[in-house]
C-alpha cells in the first residue's frame, strides 16, 4: 500500500512538473500564436477589400447563433463602408474548412481566401487554387450562389459553396439593411 | 562505449524507417513533400533528445512499475511544447503536418529509445543516440519526401525541376503513393545493405 | 441532429477515410500484426473496444476539465495517459473476468497505447466537435474500418507467404507495396459521400 502511494505520487510530481513546464511555455507563445493568427486575417481582409483602409468587426446575435459563420467585419475608406469580409467555417472532407468571403457594398463577391484547411493533398486542396478562387470573383451575392464542384474534390468544393452562400444569407438577410 | 558507433548506429544499420520500420504513421503520412519530411524529422528529432536526455537524468528515481507512465508524460511535454513552438513560429509547417504532431507522442522509436536506451545509459550517451536515431529518422523522411514530390509535384522542396513536358503523377502524394514510394525504397536499402554485408 | 449524417460519419470513417489506408493511423499494428488472420481478428477487438470507451472518456475530459479550467494545452499528456491508463483497466478487467478473453487479446493490449489510430481518433473527435453521439458513431466507424484493413491485409499476406520473391522484397517492402494495392482499392469509395 505505501509502494502504491509513492508512485502515485512520483506520478503527480512528475505530471505536475510537466504541467508547469507547458503553463509557461504557453504563456510565451500564446500571444505570438494569436498575434499570427490576427495578421494572417488582416492580410486576407485587405486582399478581400482592397479599398477599405479600416476594418471594424460586426456584432450581431445572428453571427454569434451561427455555427457557420466565424467573425465580420466592415471594411470604411475613409468612413464610408466599401464592403464586408465574412469568416465561415463549411465542414469539408477533412474537417472543417476556415475560409473568407469579401462581399462589396452593392452586393457583389470581391473574392474568397482559404484560410485553414485539411483536405485531401492533390484533390481536395485544389479549392485553394487562385483558377478555382476566382470563379466566385465578380458574381452576385445571393444564397443559390454555386460555382461547378472540382472533378474528384466534390464534397470540398461543395463545401466551399456552402461557405460563399452562407456568407450571401448573411449578407441578403442582415448586413444590407 | 564508443560514441561514434552509438551515433552511426542510427543512420544506417540501425535506421528507424528503413530497418526497423518504426514510426511508420508520420512517415507516410507528412512525406508528400520534401519540406514536409524534413519538418517532421526535425520535430521529432527534438523530441527525442529533450525525452531521451531527462529519461536518462531521472532514470534513477522512477519505481520500475510507473516507469512507462512516467516516460509518456515526459514524452508528452515535448511533443506539446514542439508543437505549440511551431504554431507559433513555424505556422504553415504546423498546418501541413496537422494532427501529427501531437501523434509523435505515440511514435514507437521515442518510446523505444526510452525503454531501450536512455532508461539504461547516460546523459551524454543518451544524447548521442538521441542524434543518431533523430538524423536516421529525419533522413529517411526527407528522402521519402524528395522522391514523392518529384514525381507527385515534379519538384523538390518546392523548386520545380523537372522539364515542362513532365505530367506530374497526384497519386504519389496520395496514400497509394506513400506506401508504394517506401515499400520500394525499402527493397533497395535492404538490397544495399546486402550486398555490403556479402562483400 | 440528421440520421444521414451520422450515416455519412459512419461511412466515411468505414471506407473514405479508413484510418489505415488513407490517413495513415495505426500503421505499426497494421504491419506488425497482420501475418495471421486470427491474430488480427483479436487485434481487431481489442482496438474497438479501447477506440470506444476512450473516445467517451476524453470526450468528457476535454469538455468538463480542460475546457473549463482553461488549460487546452494538457490536451495531448491527458488524451494519452486516459488511454495508456484504459488499456491497463481493460486488461485487468478481462484478466480476472474472462481467462479465454484474456488468452485471444490479451497478447496485442499493451500494443494498443502506441497505436496511433487511438490517439489519433480522439484528437480527430474534439477536431472535428463531435457531439456524444456523432464521435461514438466516428468511433466504431473507425474500429470498424481498422479491423477490416487488418483482416483483409492479414489475409492477403497469409498467401503471400508462399510466394517466391527477391529477396530485397521480403518482408516490410513487400507488405507495403500490398498495402498501397489496398489503399488504390479503397479510393475507389472516395465519391461514396
Amino acid at each position: 500500500m505505501r509502494d502504491m502511494i509513492k508512485m502515485g505520487l512520483i506520478l503527480l510530481l512528475i505530471t505536475s512538473i510537466a504541467g508547469l513546464v507547458l503553463g509557461i511555455t504557453n504563456s510565451m507563445t500564446e500571444g505570438i500564436i494569436l498575434e499570427r493568427a490576427m495578421a494572417g486575417d488582416i492580410a486576407s481582409m485587405q486582399v478581400l477589400l482592397s479599398e477599405a483602409d479600416s476594418f471594424e468587426p460586426v456584432d450581431h446575435e445572428e453571427i454569434s447563433a451561427s455555427s457557420m459563420i466565424k467573425e465580420v467585419y466592415a471594411g470604411y475608406k475613409g468612413g464610408d463602408l466599401v464592403g464586408f469580409t465574412i469568416k465561415v467555417a463549411p465542414g469539408g472532407y477533412g474537417g472543417p474548412i476556415e475560409m473568407m468571403v469579401g462581399i462589396d457594398a452593392t452586393a457583389e463577391i470581391t473574392g474568397i481566401e482559404i484560410l485553414e484547411q485539411t483536405e485531401t493533398p492533390g484533390l481536395g486542396t485544389k479549392i485553394t487554387e487562385e483558377s478555382y478562387k476566382t470563379q466566385f470573383t465578380g458574381l452576385t451575392a445571393d444564397s443559390s450562389i454555386a460555382v461547378d464542384t472540382i472533378a474528384g474534390a466534390t464534397v470540398s468544393s461543395e463545401a466551399v459553396n456552402n461557405g460563399v452562400r452562407a456568407a450571401a444569407a448573411l449578407y441578403e438577410d442582415i448586413l444590407n439593411n | 562505449m564508443n560514441m561514434g558507433k552509438v551515433f552511426g548506429r542510427g543512420i544506417v544499420l540501425d535506421n528507424p524507417i528503413f530497418v526497423q520500420a518504426l514510426g511508420m504513421c508520420p512517415t507516410l503520412a507528412v512525406t508528400n513533400t520534401a519540406i514536409n519530411g524534413l519538418g517532421m524529422g526535425v520535430a521529432t528529432t527534438a523530441v527525442l533528445l529533450g525525452s531521451n536526455l531527462v529519461i536518462s537524468l531521472i532514470r534513477n528515481v522512477i519505481p520500475p512499475k510507473i516507469r512507462i507512465p512516467s516516460f509518456i508524460v515526459v514524452i508528452a511535454t515535448f511533443v506539446t511544447m514542439v508543437g505549440m513552438l511551431m504554431k507559433a513560429y513555424t505556422p504553415e509547417l504546423d498546418q501541413a503536418l496537422g494532427i501529427f504532431i501531437p501523434l509523435i507522442v505515440v511514435n514507437c522509436l521515442i518510446l523505444g529509445r526510452a525503454e531501450s536506451f536512455a532508461s539504461k545509459n547516460g546523459a551524454g550517451a543518451s544524447i548521442v543516440d538521441g542524434l543518431g536515431m533523430g538524423v536516421g529518422f529525419t533522413l529517411a523522411l526527407v528522402v521519402l519526401g524528395v522522391v514523392r514530390e518529384l514525381i507527385g509535384f515534379g519538384s523538390v522542396f518546392g523548386m520545380a525541376v523537372m522539364p515542362e513536358a513532365f505530367e506530374p503523377m497526384s497519386i504519389m502524394t496520395m496514400a497509394p503513393g506513400a506506401f508504394l514510394a517506401l515499400g520500394i525504397l525499402m527493397a533497395i536499402f535492404n538490397k544495399m545493405v546486402y550486398s555490403k554485408s556479402k562483400s | 441532429m440528421s440520421g444521414s449524417s451520422i450515416f455519412i460519419i459512419l461511412v466515411s470513417a468505414i471506407f473514405v477515410n479508413n484510418f489505415v489506408l488513407s490517413r495513415f493511423l495505426g500503421i505499426c499494428p497494421f504491419l506488425g500484426v497482420s501475418k495471421q488472420v486470427e491474430t488480427a481478428m483479436g487485434m481487431g477487438m481489442a482496438v474497438t473496444f479501447v477506440m470506444a470507451m476512450a473516445s467517451i472518456i476524453t470526450y468528457v475530459a476535454q469538455r468538463f476539465i480542460l475546457d473549463k479550467l482553461r488549460i487546452e494545452y494538457m490536451q495531448t499528456i491527458v488524451f494519452i495517459l486516459v488511454i495508456a491508463s484504459l488499456v491497463q483497466l481493460v486488461e485487468m478487467v478481462i484478466q480476472k473476468t474472462s481467462y479465454s478473453l484474456y488468452q485471444s487479446l490479451g497478447v496485442y493490449l499493451p500494443l494498443i497505447t502506441t497505436n496511433c489510430a487511438v490517439l489519433g481518433l480522439t484528437l480527430l473527435n474534439i477536431q472535428n466537435d463531435y457531439n456524444l453521439v456523432e464521435l461514438i458513431v466516428h468511433a466504431i466507424g473507425a474500429a470498424i474500418g481498422f479491423t477490416l484493413a487488418i483482416v483483409l491485409f492479414a489475409a492477403i499476406r497469409e498467401r503471400m507467404e508462399l510466394s517466391d520473391l527477391p529477396v530485397a522484397f521480403k518482408g516490410f517492402p513487400i507488405a507495403l507495396i500490398t498495402a498501397s494495392l489496398m489503399s488504390l482499392a479503397f479510393m475507389g469509395f472516395m465519391g461514396l459521400v
